[in-house]
């Protein structure tokens, strides 16, 4: 029978994004492919996007384009953080980085990922699911994955079938 | 549609689900100098590029709120 994996939901912090749509081949852009392919739910927040927005005006002109085809992708996008949630949080972790730990917390994902040492550094002792960089997160996609069949095997059996029709 | 051209479809849409997840697996193990290849920018300045606008942006906006 075919084994149907748990969707894992993962925030991704604004750097990840950006990355990702940068690099087609690193960890950060297999997360989006794997959002893609419907194998994982990507949730980001407005403030998210004003940065990426921001920084791909300023310095990323090239990235323009592909950054309104994910967003035309559909991600799960949290709404705009209160006033109050922003002060509740800053008396957990009194950083720049409040915003954006914020909408992770309100968006209960299973991850957030970032790609700033720091942030995971100070955020994690402070919320309830785990901060990753891209790349352990991938290491961990693949071994809960393991149990699946591989896709060379499942093209083999599809193929089969498709021969017996 | 008859029933055979449906299971056909069907099968040919996962035969696409499993090419495209054997590609992505095919694309993380490239070396990491052939994966360098196609970025468009380094990715330290969109680390820094951010860490800056964030800082803008808390100063300008949220550190008013707290």
């Amino acid at each position: 029978m075919k084994n149907t994996p748990k969707l894992f939901r993962v925030f991704l912090d604004t750097s990840v994004l950006l990355s990702g749509l940068n690099s087609p081949f690193g960890a950060s852009a297999f997360i989006i492919s794997l959002f893609k392919l419907k194998k994982v739910i990507i949730v980001i927040s407005p403030e998210v996007i004003l940065e990426a927005k921001l920084a791909v005006e300023k310095k990323f002109p090239k990235l323009s384009a592909i950054l309104q085809d994910f967003l035309l992708s559909e991600p799960e996008i949290i709404e705009k953080l209160t006033p109050k949630e922003i002060q509740d949080a800053y008396k957990l972790i009194k950083s720049e980085d409040t915003p954006i730990l914020t909408a992770a917390v309100k968006s209960k994902p299973d991850y957030l990922i970032t790609l700033d040492k720091r942030f995971q550094k100070l955020a994690q002792s402070k919320v309830n699911f785990k901060i990753l960089t891209p790349g352990d997160f991938v290491k961990i996609y693949r071994q809960k994955n393991e149990t699946r069949s591989s896709p060379e095997e499942e093209i083999k059996k599809q193929l089969k079938e498709l021969n017996n029709l | 549609m008859n029933s055979r051209n449906n299971t056909i479809l069907e099968k040919m849409s996962e035969l696409e689900k499993e090419l495209q997840f054997l590609k992505l697996r095919v694309f993380l193990d490239l070396p990491k100098k052939q994966k360098e290849k196609y970025k468009v920018y380094e990715e330290r300045n969109i680390i820094n590029e951010i860490k800056k606008i964030r800082k803008k942006l808390w100063d300008e906006k949220y550190s008013k709120i707290v």
